[in-house]
């Protein structure tokens, strides 16, 4: 009789086990539990002068600062769920497309492989940099526009414009992985079903709606799950690109957290970043629920 | 199956052309940005000034020889910072790869009750958002001394619960344990097990793991950000060096710095596509 895995009852394999094991255990006790217990006494406590004494100051001013209409906290929360749409309405769903042609076999498919694939091996400062570069007002596309008499604004310098261009870079950089991954989950899908549904006439739109999309539900469902919390740790690209400006128009939740952290304050991000994690834990769950809900009534 | 692709509607035909040219438009852009920077590189400051979109007239290929110099951070030129990428690439890829292969190999061999909770831990800790825990790692790394310490900093690369393991875990998952089995009966112990026989057989799906693993350590710019500013690397470089342009002295070294310091993997990625390409494609099971 073949067996899956070791026998449980010989003493050796006990030993070895715990042997392996001692040092990932040890590790998460400290760099997760600990740091996460750390997190919420660091939360709860207000420090000056090297003494720390416990307080809920941390959180009524987050409120304040959530209610005052020119508050910091404001923007940065408006910019994080601006994150959040793009990358769950808009990148997503774009992604699902892309993948989708290449299922569908479009021309020159290999190359275009590569090319999607291309900006998630290269650095991000190299990315930002690039693309600070490509869309600056002497650079070459406004330098095009210029041909025509257009008028190129200064993208990343305009307060209105700041937020939503360093969306688009996040687009342009993050579709890449995201097409891959979902055209190889759709790679593996059983031929049988397409074959018999074209067959039967099916069209490109009801294929992708009324079949890959149900099929490939688990991975997309999390994908939207994880893109939340991402969501509220990103700052990679906001601090290259603008560092917050101008005028604190770009700020994010991630990009506060971490400038407070480098600059040795650490009880205000804390309790903010708590508080997120407070909000968002139930709606994961709550997401959880639902999609797994959904994607029960899919079997093949 | 192909003549069923080739009867498509007019409208799916248009539908297919239409992303057909913003696929092309996409590469396009890729392809020129990268030949944008190159072209900049070999520019004069000057030059760089008056004609910045305009093909390089002095092709100053010496300037790939000069930023080595010239690309500076807390006293380390280009060459330190590309050394020091090395370094802590090398270091944080490896301690990522290593504890988690240990970890997925024993959780899916050894099937005790403590291993199928450490799995199921495992997968709760990716789901579950911790959003203010950077500020008390911060604190943790400088209270231990690992910032600034190459001897220790692969310690915030050695977790074991990650999503490297649960790809990993997978893939031993798919490993038959009747070549174990047959070793056992000859005497062979644990650790002779998971050497010589686990191990080898697990090689395909650790290296490309390995390779996916090394290029995401190469491109971190978080952990140099916060703990490594004294030994910067490519990345904090790079963007120290920007910064400190704001009154532009030189740019064309800037340029040459991002080739030199994207050249590496590009290369390092048309080797291994194929690996890593359908290590991602294998991620997506888990994804």
């Amino acid at each position: 009789m073949a067996k899956k895995s070791m026998s449980s009852s010989k003493r050796s394999a006990v030993i070895f086990a715990c042997l392996m094991l001692a040092f990932p255990v040890l590790y998460t006790i400290v760099f997760y539990f600990g740091v996460n217990i750390k997190s919420w006494i660091n939360a709860f406590q207000i420090t000056s002068r090297g003494q720390s004494v416990w307080s809920l100051v941390n959180f009524e001013l987050f409120l304040t600062d959530l209610s005052s209409p020119v508050g910091e906290a404001r923007v940065m929360f408006k910019n994080t769920l601006t994150i959040f749409f793009w990358s769950d309405f808009i990148q997503l769903p774009l992604c699902v497309l892309c993948s989708y042609v290449f299922f569908r076999k479009i021309r020159g498919g290999a190359f275009f492989r590569v090319m999607f694939y291309i900006p998630s091996v290269i650095s991000m400062v190299s990315l930002t940099l690039i693309f600070y570069y490509l869309f600056d007002v002497k650079g070459p596309i406004g330098e095009l526009l210029r041909c025509f008499g257009i008028e190129f604004p200064s993208l990343l310098g305009s307060s209105d414009t700041a937020f939503t261009t360093i969306m688009f870079f996040n687009l342009l950089s993050g579709m890449g992985y995201t097409v891959i991954l979902i055209s190889g989950v759709i790679a593996r899908l059983p031929m049988e079903i397409f074959e018999s549904a074209r067959l039967d006439g099916c069209k490109m739109w009801r294929e992708l709606l009324q079949i890959v999309l149900p099929l490939i539900w688990p991975t997309i469902s999390t994908m939207f799950i994880l893109n939340i919390t991402n969501s509220f740790l990103y700052f990679g690209p906001v601090m290259m690109l603008t560092n917050g400006g101008p005028a604190g128009s770009t700020m994010t939740i991630g990009l506060y957290i971490y400038s407070k952290t480098s600059r040795g304050e650490y009880n205000y991000p804390s309790a903010i970043g708590l508080s997120m994690s407070l909000i968002i834990l139930p709606v994961v769950f709550l997401l959880k629920w639902i999609f797994d809900k959904i994607s029960s009534e899919v079997e093949f | 199956m192909a003549e069923l692709e080739r009867k498509r509607t007019k409208g799916e035909k248009v539908f297919m052309i239409v992303m057909f040219a913003f696929f092309a438009l996409y590469s396009f852009v890729m392809i020129y940005s990268f030949f944008y920077i190159f072209f900049n590189a070999l520019k004069t400051n000057s030059e760089f000034f008056e004609h910045r979109n305009a093909l390089p007239q002095a092709w100053l290929f010496s300037n790939f020889i000069d930023m080595f110099q010239k690309i500076e951070y807390n006293s380390t030129n280009f060459s330190g910072m590309f050394g020091n990428s090395i370094l802590l690439t090398l270091e944080c890829s490896i301690a990522a790869i290593l504890f988690p292969t240990i970890t997925a190999y024993v959780l899916s061999k050894y099937k005790f009750k403590f291993c199928k909770f450490l799995y199921s831990l495992a997968i709760v800790i990716q789901t579950i958002p911790t959003i203010g825990s950077l500020t008390a790692q911060y604190q943790l790394v400088y209270a231990i001394g690992i910032n600034d310490n190459y001897s220790l900093i692969w310690l915030l690369s050695a977790g074991s619960l990650t999503f490297n393991m649960i790809i990993i875990y997978a893939g031993f998952e798919s490993i038959s344990w009747t070549y174990a089995q047959a070793a056992q009966m000859d005497g062979a112990g644990h650790f002779r097990i998971f050497f010589s026989i686990m191990l080898p057989l697990a090689k395909p799906f650790i290296i490309a793991n390995f390779v996916t693993t090394f290029i995401n350590k190469w491109n971190d710019y978080m952990t140099p950000f916060l703990y490594m500013d004294r030994y910067p690397t490519v990345a904090l470089g790079l963007y120290q060096f920007q910064q400190k342009q704001t009154f532009a002295t030189d740019m064309p070294p800037l340029f040459a710095g991002i080739v030199v310091s994207i050249l590496p993997v590009l290369i390092l990625f048309a080797c291994m596509q194929k690996s890593i390409i359908s290590n991602t494609v294998a991620g997506g099971l888990k994804g």
